[in-house]
């Protein structure tokens, strides 16, 4: 475990710590905090992602379940608590999306490349990374903030994006690029 | 494998992070994470957006009974069996690919190889219901220059085997290769071996030269 917490607000409950708990010794407590946080905010993404409110409540109590069920492959020195909650979601997203499409299909998880053990950024700390990120997206301007936010619901980002921020559909590849770049170059990464 | 040298920007990485990519340039994409580590790394900074982004929406109102819900199935536990991927003997062996199956395709159908003019092959890679994807494996004699050709649609293109030059360099595997639509490129195959490809097109392909009018009907777009 790293010896430093990462620097939350202290409202904030320590929801890779609930995690931990649940995997431990499934505790129903630490569960349920997490379900309190978590819980409402996938529903939010289930919806801007364009679907109904009956199956976003519905994706996102399967999410939370299988937050529970997978706690024990929950590594806090890989990914914070909300990054590997999000990257469930999107998988049951991506699940779902197929499904639609190919019915009988049994589908392995899709994006198992980007959950292979060995990676660069092992060495990075996490909770060092997470604060890094939410620095880096606070610091862009709010146009851009939105442009980022909304890159990560819909499957037609461009058409979005134009819509909500009043842009012509031929500016906005552009804008991406420039929230993209500017983003990058705040994080420091290649 | 030695490392890639052409990677996905970042837009595509983050859109892969965020799954708001078409299916047929995740899986190309995909194909390239399977052996680039650099990019996987990118791919967990994007993750970690994606993470931020979660926690900071406006939450949505559950519905009263929603946590008693998930109590009760995980109370339940009668978990269904986990979904198990095709295995490897449905997907056609006789295709004598001559690469691996890149994992990310395993659950797709694979078509055998159809020759489209000397020294050109392709086979078709298909969901295994109805799928608006445009996607396919192409193969291609050494020295052999592929097509003329510009897009209505993006191209995305990973080297699986061999590799070629075009107006960005030398393509070897893993490489990435992704063409906007209205560029013109010409991708000549190194002669020093076949090179094998997977590509997915979105839109219809433009082509220019005679082996391009052959294509075009075979791919039936």
């Amino acid at each position: 475990m790293p010896p430093d917490q990462p620097d939350r607000p202290t409202s904030e409950p320590d929801f890779a710590g609930c995690i931990v708990a649940v995997a431990q010794r499934n505790d129903r407590a630490a569960f349920g905090t997490l379900f309190e946080h978590f819980g409402p905010r996938l529903k939010s993404y289930y919806i801007r992602a364009g679907m109904p409110a009956a199956q976003a409540e519905d994706l996102a109590q399967d999410v939370m379940l299988n937050v529970w069920r997978k706690a024990p492959q929950f590594d806090p020195e890989r990914a914070g608590a909300s990054t590997w909650i999000f990257v469930i979601a999107r998988n049951l997203r991506i699940d779902l999306f197929r499904r639609q499409r190919s019915e009988q299909t049994a589908l392995a998880e899709p994006f198992e490349a980007s959950e292979a053990p060995v990676l660069a950024s092992d060495s990075i700390d996490t909770a060092e990374r997470e604060l890094r990120v939410r620095t880096a997206l606070a610091s862009l301007s709010s146009e851009q903030q939105s442009v980022i936010r909304l890159s990560f619901f819909s499957d037609t980002p461009h058409a979005e994006i134009a819509a909500q921020l009043g842009l012509p559909l031929g500016t906005v590849k552009s804008r991406i690029r420039l929230a993209v770049t500017r983003l990058r170059e705040i994080l420091g990464e290649p | 494998m030695m490392k890639p040298s052409h990677h996905p920007n970042d837009e595509l990485i983050m859109g892969y992070a965020a799954a708001t990519l078409s299916e047929g340039a995740a899986l190309v994409i995909g194909v390239h994470m399977a052996v680039c580590e650099q990019c996987r790394a990118r791919v967990e900074t994007y993750e970690a957006v994606g993470g931020a982004v979660l926690d900071a929406l406006e939450p949505a109102q559950m519905l009263p009974d929603s946590y008693a819900k998930v109590l009760q199935r995980i109370d339940a536990e009668a978990e269904p069996a986990l979904p198990v991927a095709a295995s490897m003997d449905e997907i056609a062996p006789e295709i004598a690919l001559g690469v691996p199956v890149p994992a990310v395709l395993r659950e797709y159908r694979i078509g055998r190889w159809r020759a489209l003019a000397p020294g050109l092959k392709f086979s078709r890679i298909t969901s295994r219901k109805k799928s608006s994807m445009n996607l396919f494996m192409l193969r291609a004699a050494p020295g052999m220059s592929l097509f003329e050709h510009g897009h209505s649609g993006d191209e995305y293109l990973c080297v699986l085997k061999g590799s070629f030059t075009d107006q960005d360099g030398r393509h070897q595997p893993g490489d990435m290769a992704i063409a906007d639509p209205g560029i013109e490129h010409k991708p000549i195959v190194d002669r020093d071996g076949e090179c094998i490809c997977v590509i997915a097109l979105e839109g219809k392909l433009r082509l220019r030269s005679v082996i391009g009018r052959v294509l075009q009907p075979v791919y039936g777009i």
